[in-house]
């Protein structure tokens, strides 16, 4: 390329390609599906769009192609094939980038049918095709997206229906599923973008293990849509500020590094989205290091506040529990993740053991934590995790902290809250809080497949594999 | 043997001029099973009946004039001509080049084609000359040798509509205009007004025949196999599926939603290729273009320009629509002008090539070409030959000058004198000099190429190679076996390279395989331009492609969205046969097979499959630094290119190749030696199957 399109494609190239990198060792995309655009802040009437037959994941600067808005050019024979559909979502009032991929879980849920409703809520038959809403069970999900519009479409790759339909939807709605293609998503710049789409992924395969495991989604889903996000989770998800992230209140490289190197970790492996969850450190009697993601791909730039651990009203529900944990117990680290396999595991476990009206109506079913002997767990049946720490501690989304402090002081730091994710807490390092988190996953994973395996195999059941011991 | 599929007519039309006697016969099942239609079996065709020859000459190929009687030309159609398989209205023609040497192949659209199956014929076997100029009519029921129309014969706008008139409106025209007449080298055959059998020279071929015209008008049905699975609209079917893939594909896609062909034309590939590095300049002197001057000629300017108005058309069963149709106005509305095109290698070889920005005069120049009948990419590369050995010329003091030199000069100021100016000098003879950048030479230059008015214009008329050689400088010839290379600067995108230099027709981007888009459209990063390792494999991959195209008579377009795979599907709803992708490309490797041996005995070597030295010689600036063509590694690259398509190092092919493709049903390895008149190896490694 040459000239002025290639001194601006060069400018943007890094973010582009970190965000497809990002995307594709999510395995949000195979080799060459996708597509991220951007709009010039400088000439309104461009766009850049990856090229069509580009590798997403491995960006170079010929693949970043502008486009203009108000007519056809020479970009448009190299554009993506949805650039067009792309070129309306970008007109949108307010938005600034837009992305879409083939994550895995988001496509597996838009399979679905309005006479079974697995994993979507079925809305009717509006202009002659068969709409759904693919509505999150979870805290972060229900938050970050609300109603995610899920559309079946006659020709449903970059065809003139997507152009009319997916607009409108992006218009309401931050996201919307293309059956059996994927999410599309809008922001105010790419790395919201990136954060609302791994949101998608982690609330849709956080809604396929649950239904899978045996909770009933659809009441969930359905009590979601009914009540509002608020009713149900009433702890507010902080919403995404870019602004938020860059700010290093440390120039300990070994501090920075080690938070950079976690929050990469969390990624790459799908534990948290881009931008959710959060992490700390006590550093003395009366301040922590806190990052408010616990979760960023590689050139991402996260933040590192120095924090007091004083309570103050303004705090989130996140920022507030890492303060009261260190005012609280003795540990030293803590991390909260989405952690949608772990999350779901809960929910099913609670539903065992309460009934589906404790996840539905949780105002109705009343969850003793204080039994110190019985209360809710969770069982890895994975040799590891049992040798580590045979029972993980189990909350209800609305349990009082002091609850969940208790979990964390009786399993050594891990604590799996249904419909949040994952707490981690370490006495030592951030380290012991990651390995809580992450090895949390795995434990869901495993107790998955047994139960699926018993339910269509004919295989034992989970409780064969449990630890006996406490 | 199989029976004939469906989707042919079964019937081969033999048109012998010299005897004024046209005689239908059952097209041979056998070609049909193994070259299926348009080149394929105008080839095979062709070889048939140059080896019939062989009665009169130890080797024809080589001995056949290509001006003589004796040089058959055929026009050849394909089973889905005429369906509705998307862009189906792709024929072929065939005959020995006068401009190479060598096997002429040429291709076009329109509805020519169509309309002639329509008659009842698959194919038209023409020899020999009319005693008198005659114009030639078939219909389903007869073929006349009618006489010509009284009107200026030499342009080809006329006699179309005098022919039209004469058969009635759905009779659709063939002819040649002044260069075809005149025998240029680089005449076009032109069918539909606007279309052109361009290149290689067929104009010329038409017009040693005496042959003014062949008028069609065709009523016959076209049956097909499957007629519910290629309606349009039944969305299990295999047309309604391509469609959808086209409606998606970006440069295919509809206008409305900004697909590159159909809002702009085929010239909305010029700005994607200039920021590429590909576009040529100043006859392959680099690629070096200001945008702002890129913008004044590519597709958003003709788009919008306000000396040109343009409408979009489509061919036969194309929902790309990618034809122009345009008129010139002047300023004050009137119209001076109008016809098909600019299409992009117009505008690339008149206006890019020669350092002209403008679209006027290159628009008006275009009109000349398709009225007189001339190749525009030969006509393009011919001009820039003089204009780059009249830079040189020009630069000398007169006594310094060579012989060439001296004769372009003399040969030049004749030009001028007879476009009105006194000499070569003053302000006059300046704006008419056939210098880089000179827009309003260009038009006059076309039209004395095409009359062959002058030497200056008879020595344009005889194309690139040999104008370089009168004037004593051949290596200002960007041609390779004598015809002119497009608009791809072969340096920056080596498989195009590969492929000008292994068509067997010469310098061409189509038949040797379309590759050049890949470094711009496909963005597949793990084959850059510039790469030799693989380089023949992917050459070779896209010259069957593109091969099964013209094979199968479909638009190379249409291959920017749908694949081998969905044309297979949609040949197997029309003939019946069971064809994969797989079997296409083995018609392809047979085509481009029975292509080579048919070149080897018109006397080709390997040093025939070679690009000028500039290539090799001449590096120049694209975005990653400099470029050029490595002579060791395109020496090898050649190599491996034959070897894959089970030719030796020669570039012949062994004797269980053409076994193995059933070429011996045409030309026996036995025969292929004798009249060779050479020992080439038998033995070669054991065919792969693909």
């Amino acid at each position: 390329m040459t000239g002025k399109a290639a001194g601006a494609a060069q400018k943007i190239l890094p973010l582009m390609r970190d965000t497809g990198r990002a995307i594709m060792l999510t395995r949000g995309n195979n080799t060459h599906s996708g597509n991220l655009s951007l709009r010039d802040p400088a000439d309104r009437d461009v766009f850049y769009i990856t090229a069509s037959g580009s590798q997403v994941g491995a960006l170079v600067a010929s693949d970043i192609v502008p486009v203009r808005f108000s007519r056809v050019s020479w970009g448009d024979g190299r554009a993506s094939t949805e650039s067009t559909i792309h070129r309306q979502i970008l007109s949108i009032p307010g938005v600034e980038a837009a992305i879409h991929a083939h994550y895995l879980s988001a496509i597996s849920v838009s399979f679905d049918a309005k006479d079974v409703e697995n994993y979507l809520v079925y809305e009717g038959n509006v202009h002659g095709t068969e709409e759904f809403s693919f509505v999150p069970i979870d805290r972060t999900g229900a938050w970050v997206l609300g109603r995610v519009p899920s559309g079946t479409y006659v020709e449903p790759v970059g065809s003139k229906e997507m152009e009319a339909r997916i607009p409108r939807y992006l218009a309401e709605s931050r996201a919307t599923l293309v059956k059996g293609h994927g999410p599309f998503v809008r922001g105010g710049s790419l790395e919201e973008c990136l954060h609302v789409v791994g949101v998608v992924d982690a609330s849709a395969k956080l809604l396929q293990a649950a239904r899978l495991r045996g909770v009933d989604t659809a009441a969930l889903a359905r009590g979601i849509r009914e009540t509002g996000p608020s009713a149900h989770y009433p702890m507010r998800v902080r919403a995404f500020d870019a602004a938020a992230f860059g700010r290093y209140d440390t120039r300990d490289e070994t501090t920075i590094g080690a938070f950079r190197e976690r929050a990469l970790f969390n990624f790459v492996q799908g534990i948290s989205p881009y931008a959710t969850g959060s992490m700390s450190e006590k550093i003395t009697e009366r301040e922590m290091l806190y990052c408010p993601t616990a979760s960023a791909p590689e050139g991402y730039e996260i933040s590192i506040l120095r924090l007091p651990i004083d309570a103050d009203e303004r705090d989130d529900w996140e920022l507030m529990f890492h303060k009261t944990l260190y005012r609280d117990t003795n540990h030293k680290a803590c991390m909260i993740t989405q952690s949608p396999l772990a999350s779901a595991e809960a929910m099913a476990v609670l539903a065992e053991r309460y009934g589906m009206e404790a996840l539905v109506r949780p105002g109705s079913v009343a969850i003793d934590y204080a039994d110190r002997l019985d209360h809710p767990v969770v069982r890895p049946i994975d040799a590891e995790a049992v040798y580590l720490n045979p029972r993980v501690g189990l909350c209800r989304w609305d349990a009082p902290v002091a609850a969940v402090l208790d979990m964390l002081r009786w399993h050594k730091g891990a604590c799996f809250v249904a419909g949040v994710g994952s707490i981690g807490a370490g006495k030592v390092t951030l380290e012991q809080a990651a390995h809580h988190v992450s090895s949390g996953e795995s434990i869901a994973r495993f107790r998955q497949a047994v139960h699926l395996t018993h339910v269509l195999r004919g295989g034992p059941p989970l409780q064969h594999y449990e630890p006996a011991t406490q | 043997m199989s029976p004939l599929p469906r989707g042919t007519m079964g019937r081969l039309l033999e048109v012998d001029l010299t005897a004024g006697a046209a005689r239908p016969h059952a097209l041979d099942e056998r070609l049909a099973e193994l070259f299926l239609g348009g080149r394929g079996l105008g080839t095979a065709l062709l070889a048939e009946r140059f080896l019939r020859l062989r009665v009169r000459h130890q080797n024809p190929f080589r001995a056949v004039d290509p001006l003589a009687p004796e040089n058959p030309l055929v026009l050849a159609t394909s089973p889905v001509n005429g369906t509705t398989v998307p862009t189906s209205a792709r024929f072929h023609a065939n005959f020995k080049s006068p401009l190479t040497g060598g096997i002429g192949s040429t291709n076009s659209g329109g509805r020519w084609g169509v309309e002639f199956k329509r008659t009842g014929h698959d194919a038209m076997v023409i020899t020999g000359r009319s005693p008198a100029p005659v114009v030639l009519f078939v219909d389903a029921d007869s073929v006349r040798f009618d006489a010509p129309p009284e009107v200026d014969l030499d342009d080809v706008e006329a006699v179309t509509d005098a022919l039209e008139s004469r058969y009635g409106r759905g009779a659709r025209v063939m002819t040649v205009g002044a260069a075809g007449r005149r025998l240029a080298r680089i005449a076009a055959i032109m069918n539909d007004r606007g279309r052109a059998l361009g290149r290689g020279g067929g104009g010329a071929v038409f017009g040693s025949k005496n042959l003014v015209a062949i008028a069609v008008a065709g009523s016959a049905p076209i049956e097909t196999a499957a007629p519910e699975a290629l309606r349009p609209k039944n969305m299990a079917g295999s047309v309604y599926k391509a469609h959808a893939k086209l409606r998606v594909g970006k440069l295919t896609k509809p206008p409305e939603q900004f697909g590159i062909l159909p809002s702009m034309g085929t010239l909305g590939l010029l700005g994607m290729l200039s920021q590429y590095d590909e576009l040529v300049h100043c006859n392959f002197r680099d690629t070096s273009h200001v945008a702002e001057q890129i913008e004044r000629i590519g597709g958003e300017a003709l788009a919008s320009h306000p000396a040109i108005r343009v409408r979009r058309r489509a061919c036969f069963q194309c929902p790309i629509g990618c034809t122009r149709d345009t008129e010139l106005v002047d300023k004050c509305g009137v119209v001076v002008g109008k016809g098909e095109g600019p299409e992009f290698e117009t505008v690339a070889m008149f206006g890019a090539d020669l350092d002209i920005y403008d679209l006027e005069p290159i628009t008006e120049a275009n009109y000349l070409c398709n009225r007189l009948g001339l190749d525009t990419i030969s006509a393009g590369g011919t001009i820039a030959a003089l204009m780059e050995i009249f830079g040189i010329a020009r630069a000398k003091r007169p006594d310094a000058r060579t012989a060439g030199e001296r004769a372009l000069m003399a040969d030049a100021a004749e030009f001028v004198r007879a476009c009105g100016a006194e000499s070569l000098d003053g302000p006059k003879a300046e704006a008419l000099a056939p210098a880089f950048g000179n827009a309003r030479a260009l038009v006059p230059l076309v039209r004395a190429m095409a009359r062959g008015d002058g030497p200056l214009g008879r020595a344009l008329a005889s194309g690139g190679r040999r104008l370089a050689e009168r004037y004593g400088h051949p290596e200002a010839s960007m041609a390779v076996k004598g015809m002119e290379i497009p608009a791809y600067d072969p340096r920056v995108t080596w498989t195009q390279a590969m492929s000008y230099m292994i068509a067997a027709r010469g310098g061409c981007h189509l038949q040797g395989g379309y590759s050049a888009p890949i470094a711009f459209c496909a963005g597949y990063g793990e084959f850059p331009g510039m790469k030799s390792e693989g380089a023949a494999i992917v050459a070779r991959n896209f010259a069957y492609q593109n091969t099964a195209y013209d094979v199968l008579g479909v638009c190379a377009f249409a291959g920017f969205s749908i694949t081998l795979d969905e044309y297979a599907n949609m040949l197997n709803d029309v003939t019946g046969l069971g064809m994969k992708a797989s079997d296409l490309e083995t018609i392809a490797r047979r085509v481009l097979t029975l292509e080579r041996l048919f070149n080897l005995l018109c006397g080709f070597t390997p040093e025939n499959d070679w690009l000028p030295e500039r290539f090799f010689r001449d590096p120049i600036a694209v975005e990653e630094g400099t470029t050029v063509c490595p002579e060791g590694e395109f020496r090898a690259m050649r190599a491996e290119y034959y070897e894959s398509l089970g030719w030796n190092e020669r570039g012949v092919p062994r004797a269980t190749t053409i076994e193995a493709l059933g070429l011996n049903a045409i030309l026996g390895f036995a025969e292929f030696e004798r009249m060779a008149g050479a020992t080439v190896d038998a033995q070669g490694p054991p065919e792969r199957t693909s």
